[in-house]
């Protein structure tokens, strides 16, 4: 009994690993992390979108969806599939926000996040929020099966305006961001590599120079 | 010098007509690329081919910003009947450029002079369905355009059973696809060249060979170095932007390779006939913007910064209509041509690419330019 039992797991380790692994060749790395920097950069544009009150209210507002969707989640709380098969349980994507006026830094959930933008909670004439720099992205690596994760960093300027134009604050943030890559076989399409973003940090935030 | 109301009027009406005559003549680059990517033993490397061939000649047009025609047609629709009629039925006008390739099985007949070969298409059990590539030269050579590059991976080899074709009697009896891009360059290889260029894998007698996978690595020997090199000209400034220096780099790199086969090793050396010569640097004309017309043409006016936001967005929903079903999903490709980094709804595609400030342009890799869509793959240029 014994030796067939362990004639079982010789069959399954040489005829079921090699079908369950999947290795990131080196050109798909560099492609998952491209596309890591242009999820960056595409929030990046979405946030100077729904901060820009000039801007029609359906561009606000597809652009706030269109943010979302970047995430995992997609705002919302989500579950994630472990590789015990087990579902685990995920809280919403949160933002990191700091200020030059203050030691600590609050967390929000991203859709509180976008929503408080793209409503001017704080009710500035203006507010421009805009790429202070390139997006990095580091090295991805393996968290389980056909799972990885890497981080990327970036640059934002934060800049709001009082009612006669002047400049009521600005600031320089350097944060960073977690993003989770899912390989998944599609039928008919080939084996997809979801790249989605996950909690924002703020690094370092700076008084912006004038 | 003074004029009356008739004279006036007269003098607006020409100018209207020579507006409308040179907005209507802009230089328009049109492109076929056939493959049979259906065949069981070289059909994956093929599809390779032609999806790294489709990237690269919407990016060429992208980044020119010309009116563009490109049509594809693979297995069923890889033969000399449907080539022959695509050629015939161009309207090309004396400043445009035609662009034809060819992936494939190929041949020749024992003691064809013409040191080009012949494409079996999608038939290679009937030799009688062969089109030579000089016959594609001929056929477009009616048509008078600026500049035509003929591109062919196909054997060179010879059999008994293809006969030697004559060129015209098949025209006789018949009928009948960012700032990376160094835009003079391009400009340089297109419109600004005049003449004819036609390459072909391998020179008379040899095999071309292709490594038969559609992911890394795979396609043949001739294309990946061709687009390799063509690259290293218009993007990398590594060889000038010249039909004679780029062919002359793939004749040398695709002859250095050394292709084991069933213990031997096997060369192949790539030809070419290239008359043309490189005039002065030309404009190319602007080219209007439209949602309705193919879905090549829609994707590049949604990606169009001139045009405002509100305006694409507002289009969206007869964009649907026209060219995607109703669950339609697309998938984006990386620049490598094989890692698909995005599966989505084209409802959130279609968003995407409009909010987008950094996508130039949107390469069809795979879907019916005309028709309704329940797929499509595409690639990203981006600024």
């Amino acid at each position: 009994m014994k030796r067939l039992k362990f004639i079982l797991f010789l069959i399954l380790f040489v005829f079921v690993m090699p079908l369950s692994a999947q290795t990131l060749s080196q050109s798909d790395i560099q492609a998952v992390q491209q596309r890591a920097k242009a999820k960056v950069e595409e929030f990046q544009g979405y946030l100077s979108s729904i901060a820009n009150t000039a801007l029609s209210q359906k561009q606000r507002r597809t652009a706030k969806e269109q943010a979302l969707l970047l995430f995992m989640g997609e705002g919302d709380p989500y579950y994630v599939t472990n590789d015990q098969g087990e579902r685990e349980y995920h809280r919403e994507v949160r933002m990191q926000t700091s200020s030059v006026n203050r030691a600590s830094k609050s967390m929000k959930a991203m859709k509180k996040y976008l929503d408080d933008t793209y409503n001017n909670i704080l009710k500035y004439s203006k507010v421009v929020i805009k790429s202070a720099d390139v997006v990095r992205v580091d090295n991805v690596y393996k968290v389980g099966e056909g799972k990885y994760e890497c981080m990327a960093y970036f640059c934002q300027e934060y800049i709001s305006y009082g009612p006669d134009g002047s400049v009521k604050y600005g600031d320089v943030s350097r944060k960073k961001v977690k993003v989770y890559i899912t390989a998944t076989p599609i039928p008919s399409v080939g084996m997809v590599y979801e790249v989605k973003l996950g909690d924002i940090y703020v690094t370092s935030t700076e008084r912006l120079k004038k | 010098m003074t004029f009356n109301v008739k004279q006036f009027r007269l003098l607006v009406i020409c100018l209207l007509f020579f507006a409308g005559y040179t907005s209507v003549y802009a230089q328009t680059l049109h492109a076929l690329v056939v493959g049979a990517d259906k065949d069981t033993s070289i059909g994956k490397g093929i599809s390779r081919n032609l999806s790294n061939l489709n990237k690269l000649i919407q990016e060429v047009a992208g980044v020119l910003d010309c009116e563009f025609e490109h049509e594809q047609y693979y297995d069923k629709d890889c033969t000399k009947e449907k080539v022959t009629e695509w050629i015939n039925n161009l309207d090309v006008s004396p400043d445009d450029v035609v662009f034809f390739v060819y992936s494939g099985h190929g041949g020749r007949a024992l003691n064809d002079s013409d040191i080009f070969p012949q494409m079996c298409m999608n038939r290679p059990g009937v030799q009688s369905l062969y089109m030579p590539v000089t016959h594609v030269e001929k056929l477009i050579a009616k048509k008078n355009p600026r500049l035509t590059i003929i591109i062919t991976e196909c054997c060179n080899s010879e059999s008994r059973g293809i006969k030697i074709k004559p060129f015209f009697a098949m025209s006789d009896d018949e009928y009948t696809s960012a700032s990376t891009y160094d835009k003079k360059a391009l400009r340089d290889l297109f419109f600004n060249s005049k003449g004819i260029v036609k390459m072909s894998s391998s020179k008379p007698t040899e095999y071309s060979w292709i490594v038969n996978t559609e992911g890394a690595g795979g396609g043949g020997v001739f294309i990946n170095h061709f687009i390799d090199t063509f690259n290293d000209a218009v993007k990398y400034n590594k060889i000038a932007a010249s039909w004679e220096d780029i062919f002359k780099k793939v004749h040398d790199d695709v002859y250095a390779v050394q292709i084991p086969y069933q213990g031997n090793i096997y060369h192949q050396e790539p030809i070419a006939k290239i008359s043309s010569s490189k005039g002065n640097d030309r404009k190319i004309d602007e080219v209007e913007q439209k949602h309705t017309g193919t879905l090549y043409e829609t994707l590049k006016y949604l990606v169009n910064k001139n045009i405002s936001v509100d305006s694409r967005l507002s289009k969206l929903s007869e964009v649907k209509e026209r060219h995607f079903t109703s669950d339609a999903m697309v998938a984006t490709v990386a620049a490598n041509g094989t890692t698909i980094v995005e599966y989505e709804q084209v409802d959130n595609f279609l968003k995407r690419i409009v909010l987008s400030p950094y996508i130039k342009q949107i390469s069809i890799l795979s879907g019916d330019n005309q028709g309704k869509n329940s797929l499509i793959k595409v690639h990203e240029l981006r600024d």
